[in-house]
């Protein structure tokens, strides 16, 4: 090694030190050691069943009026091990402000409140249920300080027994988290029906990474919902376009993944036709997209993660064969469009009705077609 | 070894490898949500992560796709001028060059990444991550004023 990559190496192992040091920044976390993957989760929905994992973790009761509110802190002595070893999660500062009914939503269903407005809102929508003991009715809506909190509402399948939120635990990779229920005063068998029971919890930004996966099991077994919460992305609606390609040829067809993430706790009921989503180039004012269909139909677009592929074209989808047009809207010879002009286009997310979030701005350039 | 096994097993070797390289590139906040980022697109793409031959080089790119629209500037943390074993002119240096320049060499030199490490992150033929990084050194040690 030659005295220049011993000084790069050096310079290197500095920064790095450096950034493991620097305060709000999270240092290197231990490797975890993944309990299930998603969609492969055959755990029972039974909430009894997680208490199990809740070894090593703190937690303080706190009495708020007729409310009961659960505090997870730090951990004190483990005396039980458990493989799934939550050390991450565990330092999450979360708290539990309503348990109660979900009305029409799905076990499974998974939103974030990531300002005042929303979890004013929110808190409008909730209701006790009347299937199940323990759980009150909302009451006033608690003051949080939105610039450390985020609020997550979730649905899970309880079994009728009053179960407190006791905090998170890790699943695989250190920033996948679900939470875990205990049932802290045991009134014996509870063999009602499966119900769904909301949860509203507040979590302490401060004490997790600024980008967190939580998950929650579905009704169906071994089937998780996911929702990625970001400090920095406070919008409930987050459309993405996923692609790596930045140059295509005129005439070519690529695919494009449209991510959405849908933290507003409820389906997105939109109108298009054929296909909620597609995409087209836009350039000098000029949009080059496929035509729209006149039907109407109605897309659900789901709580939390989902994906729209969607193929574009990087050309004309029309021509004129007025001789007196100019080239290129006027059609070749062969009766064919015009190639488009190379560039640099924008690519332009064509949503349907009721979809108003809108991707960051993509570029993509166009080169002569590849003969 | 289970899945999970496999995949525990690979976040402990791909963790350190991604964070110290997104941290020297991107800065700490930035090179956290990127190794973040990654590792959540490898969990949910194991069986494809499995297939791959050089599983880190693409996760790289897809922490960096990730945050491509995160604000950053070379270089994010300067260590203090007493920190050992290396010239302080080090880092306006590496500053100064291009950003695939920079790139490679700090993956090849201050990572540990081997050059077709790099050219499968960097989407670069392997002649191309060495020509990158012959021209970074030498623009290096002219800047610094060593020689080889």
């Amino acid at each position: 090694m030659t005295d220049l990559e011993q000084q790069i190496k050096a310079w290197a192992d500095a920064t790095v030190d450096l950034a493991a040091e620097a305060p709000g920044v999270a240092a290197p976390p231990e490797p975890a050691v993944p309990s299930t993957r998603a969609r492969r989760w055959a755990r029972p929905l039974v909430v009894a069943a997680v208490a199990v994992a809740l070894v090593g973790i703190g937690i303080v009761v706190v009495g708020r009026g007729d409310e009961r509110r659960v505090r997870t802190g730090p951990a004190g002595p483990v005396t039980t091990t458990t493989q799934h070893g939550p050390r991450d999660a565990r330092d999450i500062v979360a708290e539990s402000l309503f348990a109660g009914g979900a009305g029409d939503a799905p076990i499974g269903t998974i939103g974030a409140a990531f300002t005042e407005a929303q979890f004013t809102e929110l808190w409008g929508t909730l209701e006790p249920s009347p299937k199940s003991r323990g759980f009150g009715g909302p009451g006033p809506a608690p003051d949080l300080d939105f610039g450390h909190t985020v609020v997550l509402s979730i649905v899970v399948g309880g079994d009728g027994c009053p179960t407190e939120f006791a905090g998170f635990r890790n699943t695989s990779g250190h920033r996948i988290i679900e939470p875990v229920f205990d049932r802290p005063d045991p009134v014996g068998p509870c063999d009602r029906e499966v119900i769904p029971i909301r949860y509203l919890i507040a979590i302490d930004w401060d004490t997790t990474y600024p980008t967190i996966v939580v998950q929650v099991p579905t009704a169906e077994t071994g089937v998780v919902e996911q929702l990625q919460l970001r400090r920095s992305q406070p919008d409930p609606v987050v459309v993405e376009l996923e692609t790596d390609i930045g140059q295509v040829h005129a005439g070519d067809q690529f695919d494009v993944n449209v991510a959405i993430q849908n933290a507003t706790g409820a389906p997105i009921d939109t109108v298009g036709c054929g296909r909620p989503f597609a995409l087209g180039l836009r350039r000098g004012g000029e949009l080059y997209a496929a035509g729209q269909g006149w039907c109407r139909q109605e897309f659900a677009i789901p709580t939390g993660s989902s994906v729209y592929r969607v193929t574009l074209m990087a050309g004309r989808n029309g021509c004129t064969t007025d001789p007196t047009a100019v080239v290129p809207e006027r059609c070749l010879d062969d009766g064919s469009p015009a190639d488009l002009e190379p560039g640099i286009y924008e690519m332009v997310l064509l949503t349907p009705e009721g979809f108003d979030a809108l991707p960051l701005r993509r570029m993509i350039e166009v080169l002569p077609r590849d003969r | 070894m289970t899945d999970d096994e496999a995949f525990a097993a690979f976040v402990t070797d791909a963790e350190p490898r991604l964070k110290r390289a997104f941290t020297l590139l991107r800065g700490a906040d930035v090179g956290a949500d990127a190794t973040a980022e990654a590792l959540a697109w490898a969990w949910e793409h194991w069986a494809e992560v499995q297939a791959m031959g050089n599983p880190v080089g693409y996760l790289y790119r897809v922490g960096s796709s990730k945050t491509r629209f995160r604000e950053e500037r070379f270089p994010h943390a300067v260590p203090p001028p007493d920190a050992p074993g290396f010239e302080p002119g080090l880092v306006p240096a590496l500053a100064r060059l291009t950003v695939r320049q920079r790139t490679a060499v700090v993956l090849v030199h201050g990572c540990g990444w081997t050059h077709q490490e790099v050219a499968d992150a960097l989407e670069l033929s392997r002649s191309s991550v060495g020509t990158h990084v012959d021209r970074a050194m030498a623009q290096l040690r002219i800047e610094l004023g060593v020689d080889r």
